[in-house]
């Protein structure tokens, strides 16, 4: 098929406004004369709320209320999956900087003094650190349904009988740590009535439609009294999957009547939005003396902190990838989630997956270094095809390109005339390594529908509609790219209506990949029965049977007279109506077995391979990271310069996560302190964009946004432990770390 | 009161002194094109040109200005007349979520104009105080190369 | 958000040293206000009168008279790793200033911000006390010439008085046969604090080493001249195993100046082997 708007390269459509600087993020909205509201947090990660004393605060000049937990007219408990999180603390609070009270104040000053002025008395109570200690039989409780959010188990073949069969075994233990997502902009936005009296809410979100469903609950309302409009959005990266500020807006524009405004500083961002989740993994791997992995056996166990926000996801996904994009016939994995006292994790590009990534692929580099086999040589071996199972049993049908982003990468590797050590740099040592991945589109083994709808009115405007919230990544170019290849119209003259639920339905989150696959096929989907109706009403108004009658290039067409056609627009104007066709798609998936985690969990997954190339000082411990090759097989490449803008993008957050970026909850309180690669940090990128077309996505795509990031921090712990001869199995491979592991290779 | 060139026009405006020049732009010029993103001149998403000089406005108290011109991106180019960074970096994939781009694109400007062959090195040296998250720089950089004379 | 403060402009020195003596301790001096404007906002300073002395045109100055060079306390960083004269005879500050922060942070941080904001990381500090720098101080009591190493009493704390300005810092310009360097090491490339920062200044005689100087940043409460390597140094003959035992005396002094910490067993082999490379790199250049 010759496709026009499909594969090309075109500025993204909401570029110009933001190169004018007058793209409106959360801080910038317009607002008349709002209130403003500053949110008082916990001191302490668990304790007893004794008393709060508000008197002194309300003196504050300019203070025009304070609200409290008992404000709250709905549930006060929020959550993606399950609820727990409290919009303003009422008796307990469980990690540093949870909400126990919202000021609203004539100016920010007098609300940052009223804050100063609240006295809240709290009663400290044991706080737990480690998961570990979670677990523990009398561990004091964070919730009181316990302290293990979930378990969850994939089991497949016969584990003991393949680790007998093995005739190489390698066992390890790999830790990650919390990471903040740091996008740009700090979350930020307003509420106000609006013109039917429903509770507006402008802000930064990944999602319009679950946010509206949050702040119903919370205020009691029904959901067509909630309005959330997406405004222009700093980046996300899962970290505006939670509600953030939409809950706290709308409880003070609900009280107050009048327009409030709320705008979080970085620090407020560091300290109560969600992070990674930090994973302790055992890996232990066998295989044949070829090289073919016979078993894996791996425990997870991660910290969702004071809150479950995504744990749950986290602990299903981590446990279904599990073997990296291989085929493996004995599988067990057991994956736990524990609460703790530390800063909540969430969702974040990957969801557990660069975790796993980062082990599996230490695993099969041991495993090729005890085997004496190429890094390559023994992934390709390995790698899934058409026909594989999977860990959960799934068989792959379509669209397996992991073998050919490691041909591709190997071509280069072979091509590369390889860095060798510099004699006059006798410290800085030089390493390659490897890294893959496997990703699975869209939510795991559970609905996840997206819905859309394509029209066009009398006068001729053709819109589309969609829930679908851009954050930076492009969908909505990409959306509208793949409208208008299937009704052949260009892309201007489209209309797009996006992210506000008073006019857009459901499209679900902009996560785990899905947007273009799910929603680009739920476009697909409105577009056939918009032409469809076309053709019913172009049949009337020509006289001519439907089953003559096709669609081609925004026109009706008939078949047998081949100079009858009737443009999309002449229709509409004719019949002098609105056509319209409604669309959804929900991915093929079943749910997985509760006891082994058999199904499918997935319809599509992408995958990647990404070679790093790195130089060690030896004797400091940095690391640069110099170049990177990363393969990608994302299906079809709608906009192929979102696509590498993806994974460049990609390579820089997984340097970050592979060298320098660590949270600690109460450290770590800004950009002095929480590092995140800046120009001079990220190496060289060599794109190369697979394109093994998924026959069920749209035009053949898959997914790009999550698998960018994967492979990156793996091949450079790979090359890494290339470069100075020991391994490093705990992230971030910071300064102390490195120069540890070159120490330890010193006395070994 | 101060007095100062804004985007090439003078302008007066009353100002308390603990006022940034952020916050001046933002709350009382309606400049929003200037973002906040971390407050301690640690993102560089604040970035104006102060006397043609990358700054961050966020550490710049607003007496500092009194007599010196300030270029924000309100300034830079209009829908009419793109400035040519603009124009490169929106070609180029420059920008995902836009936050760190006016910042970025002033310390563009003042980069091509002390320098109009500038290397790789010397571009990334250039845009080494501001943070983006989504693109990983490079094809940022790419917008700004393709400027080279 | 910032609170409230007098803002005062002056033009002279004389006028802010009165300004400071009338202020009773509740003024700040404002040059650059990369570190103030930070304090500012997260509460650490809340002067009552900010005295900006970016406008007294006599601080902005880098000058030259006859062997010694003078830098304004107002010059910012980067007209030091611009200026020539900086280049020629302090190139180890002017390296040093052309690392710091990011371009917008050495557009306006100052020199004499640097020093009196008296971070154990600052870069410049090691620069100045291996260029045996002086600082001359200026109040409405007396004017006096402080060397640099005297001028620190712990981290961000001096021995300046609140009346007291620092208006100018001045050294004997190196010649050009002196050899020295400036190594630093940080957790990124750009825009971030040093973890570890060294300047050396020496000369060759005959193979021997000569007027050898050396300190270290951010491993100690305040920038230290490593004494014990300079006098162990001084004289010898410069080969690579002594250099080896001199890094042992430079982290020697880290120790005892900061005690054994959790990041000491980090600190003290690193410490060693950034001395033996800004020793390298002094040569080599």
């Amino acid at each position: 098929m010759n496709m026009r708007q499909v594969g090309i390269e075109i500025p993204k459509v909401d570029v110009l406004e933001k190169a004018l600087g007058e793209a409106k993020y959360g801080a910038d909205l317009p607002c008349q004369e709002p209130l403003h509201l500053k949110v008082l947090r916990s001191p302490t990660s668990h304790a007893k709320i004794v008393r709060m004393q508000m008197e002194k605060a309300l003196r504050v000049s300019g203070v025009e209320r304070i609200f409290t937990a008992k404000d709250i007219p709905g549930k006060n408990l929020v959550g993606t999956i399950v609820k727990d999180q409290p919009i303003l603390a009422s008796d307990r609070v469980r990690y540093i900087g949870d909400a126990v009270a919202l000021i609203a104040a004539r100016t920010e000053e007098a609300a940052e003094e009223a804050a100063q002025k609240v006295v809240v008395v709290y009663e400290d109570l044991p706080s737990i650190i480690h998961p570990e200690e979670a677990l523990h039989p009398h561990a004091p409780l964070i919730h009181e349904k316990g302290n293990l959010l979930l378990e969850f188990h994939v089991i497949k073949g016969d584990v003991q009988k393949g680790f007998k069969e093995a005739e190489v075994v390698v066992e390890e233990t790999y830790t990650t740590t919390w990471v903040d997502h740091a996008y740009l902009e700090p979350d930020a936005g307003i509420s106000y009535l609006d013109e039917k009296g429903r509770i507006t809410i402008v802000c930064p979100t990944q999602n319009v439609h679950y946010d509206q469903k949050e702040v119903a609950s919370v205020l009691s309302l029904p959901l067509d009294q909630v309005r959330i409009i997406q405004c222009s959005t700093g980046g996300g990266f899962g970290g505006r999957l939670d509600v953030t500020i939409q809950c706290l807006l709308a409880l003070a524009a609900f009280h107050l009547k009048q327009p409030v405004r709320i705008v979080y500083s970085r620090e407020e961002v560091f300290q109560v939005t969600s992070k990674r989740h930090p994973l302790t993994i055992r890996y232990k791997s066998g295989a044949k003396k070829d090289g073919k992995l016979i078993a894996i056996e791996v425990d997870i166990l991660g910290d969702t902190g004071a809150y479950a926000s995504y744990g749950g996801t986290v602990a299903i996904r981590s446990a279904v990838h599990a073997t990296g994009p291989y085929q493996v016939p004995n599988v067990k994995v057991r994956s736990r989630m524990a609460y703790t006292n530390n800063s909540w994790s969430g969702a974040m590009r990957g969801f557990g997956v660069p975790q796993m990534a980062f082990a599996h692929e230490s695993q099969m580099d041991l495993l090729a270094q005890a085997l004496k086999m190429d890094p390559i040589e023994i992934r390709l071996k390995n790698c899934l095809r058409v026909g594989s199972e999977t860990a959960t049993g799934q068989t792959l049908t379509a669209s397996v390109g992991i073998g050919e982003t490691l041909k591709k990468v190997k071509e280069w590797r072979d091509k590369l005339s390889l860095l060798k050590d510099d004699s006059k740099k006798p410290f800085i040592k030089k390493g390659v390594g490897i890294g893959s991945m496997w990703y699975g589109i869209g939510n795991t083994g559970i609905a996840n529908p997206s819905t859309a709808q394509m029209e066009i009115d009398p006068d001729g405007e053709i819109r589309l509609f969609t829930g679908v919230a851009d954050i930076g990544q492009g969908s909505d170019t990409v959306l509208l790219q793949i409208a208008s290849e299937a009704i052949g119209v260009s892309l201007d003259e489209i209309r797009l209506i996006r992210a506000d639920t008073a006019v857009t339905t459901d499209a679900g989150a902009t996560s785990a990949s899905r947007q273009t696959y799910i929603s680009g096929n739920a476009i697909l989907d409105a577009i056939k029965n918009l032409k469809h109706s076309a053709i019913q009403e172009a049949s009337q108004l020509l006289n001519i049977d439907e089953n003559d009658l096709f669609f081609e290039n925004g026109k009706v067409k008939s078949r047998t007279c081949l100079t009858t056609s009737i443009p999309l627009r002449e229709i509409a104007k004719r019949c002098a109506k609105i056509l319209k066709g409604e669309g959804s798609f929900d991915p093929e998936t079943t749910k997985l077995d509760p006891q082994t985690g058999q199904g499918v969990p997935y319809a599509t997954y992408a995958f990647a391979t990404h070679l790093a190339e790195v130089e060690v000082d030896t004797e400091s411990g940095k690391v640069s990271v110099n170049r990177v090759i990363a393969s990608h097989d994302v299906g079809k490449a709608i906009h192929p310069q979102n696509v590498i803008g993806q994974i460049m993008g990609g390579v820089a957050m997984g340097t970050g996560f592979a060298l320098m970026e660590e949270y600690v909850p109460g450290e770590k309180t800004s950009f002095v302190n929480y590092l995140i690669p800046t120009s001079k940090d990220v190496p060289e990128v060599i794109p190369i964009v697979v394109e093994d077309k998924e026959p069920t996505g749209p035009f053949g795509a898959k997914g790009v946004g999550e698998p960018a990031l994967i492979p990156s921090a793996p091949a450079i712990l790979n090359a890494i432990a290339e470069a100075i001869g020991q391994r490093i199995y705990d992230l971030p491979a910071n300064l102390e770390r490195v120069l540890g592991a070159v120490q330890k290779r010193k006395l070994a | 009161m101060i007095t100062f060139m804004l985007n090439g026009k003078e302008i007066q405006v009353e100002v308390p002194p603990h006022w940034t020049l952020l916050r001046l732009l933002r709350e009382k010029l309606c400049l929003t094109g200037t973002k906040e993103g971390c407050g301690i001149g640690e993102c560089g998403s604040c970035t104006v040109l102060l006397d043609g000089m990358p700054v961050n406005a966020c550490l710049i108290l607003a007496p500092k200005v009194e007599g010196r011109r300030v270029e924000t991106i309100e300034g830079l180019g209009s829908r009419e007349s793109l400035h040519p960074l603009q124009k490169s970096f929106m070609d180029h994939g420059a920008i995902q979520c836009g936050f760190c781009t006016p910042g970025i694109l002033m310390s563009s400007k003042a980069l091509l104009e002390k320098n109009s062959q500038p290397n790789r090195e010397e571009i990334k040296e250039a845009i080494s105080g501001h943070l983006c998250r989504c693109t990983g720089y490079h094809q940022i950089i790419e917008a700004i190369e393709a400027l080279k004379e | 958000m910032i609170p409230p403060f007098e803002y005062k402009i002056p033009n002279t020195i004389e006028e802010t040293c009165d300004l400071l003596w009338k202020a009773k301790g509740k003024a700040k001096i404002i040059a650059g206000g990369t570190d103030l404007v930070i304090g500012l906002r997260n509460g650490d300073q809340a002067p009552s009168v900010i005295i900006d002395i970016t406008r007294i045109e006599q601080l902005r100055k880098i000058e030259e008279k006859n062997s010694t060079l003078s830098i304004g306390a107002t010059v910012t960083h980067s007209e030091i790793a611009s200026s020539p004269s900086v280049r020629k005879y302090g190139k180890v500050l002017s390296d040093a200033a052309s690392e710091i922060g990011s371009p917008q942070i050495r557009n306006v941080g100052t020199i004499g911000g640097n020093i009196v904001n008296a971070s154990p990381a600052a870069d410049t500090l090691p620069p100045l006390m291996v260029l045996n720098a002086m600082g001359r101080v200026i109040s409405k009591e007396e004017e006096r010439q402080v060397p640099l190493a005297q001028l620190f009493k712990g981290p961000y704390q001096t021995q300046l008085k609140p009346h007291e300005l620092l208006v100018q810092i001045s050294f004997q310009k190196l010649h050009p046969e002196v050899k020295s360097s400036f190594v630093r090491l940080a957790r990124r490339d750009a825009m971030a604090i040093a973890r570890m920062n060294v300047a050396v200044v020496f000369q060759v005689e005959q193979s021997r080493i000569k007027d050898i100087r050396i300190a270290v940043g951010s491993v100690t409460p305040t920038p230290q001249r490593m004494s014990g390597a300079e006098t162990f140094l001084e004289g010898e003959k410069l080969e690579e195993k002594l250099l080896k035992k001199a890094s042992l005396k430079v982290s020697e002094t880290m120790i005892r100046q900061s005690g054994i910490r959790p990041s000491t067993s980090y600190k003290q082999p690193v410490v060693e082997a950034l001395f033996i490379r800004a020793m390298k790199k002094a040569l080599e250049e």
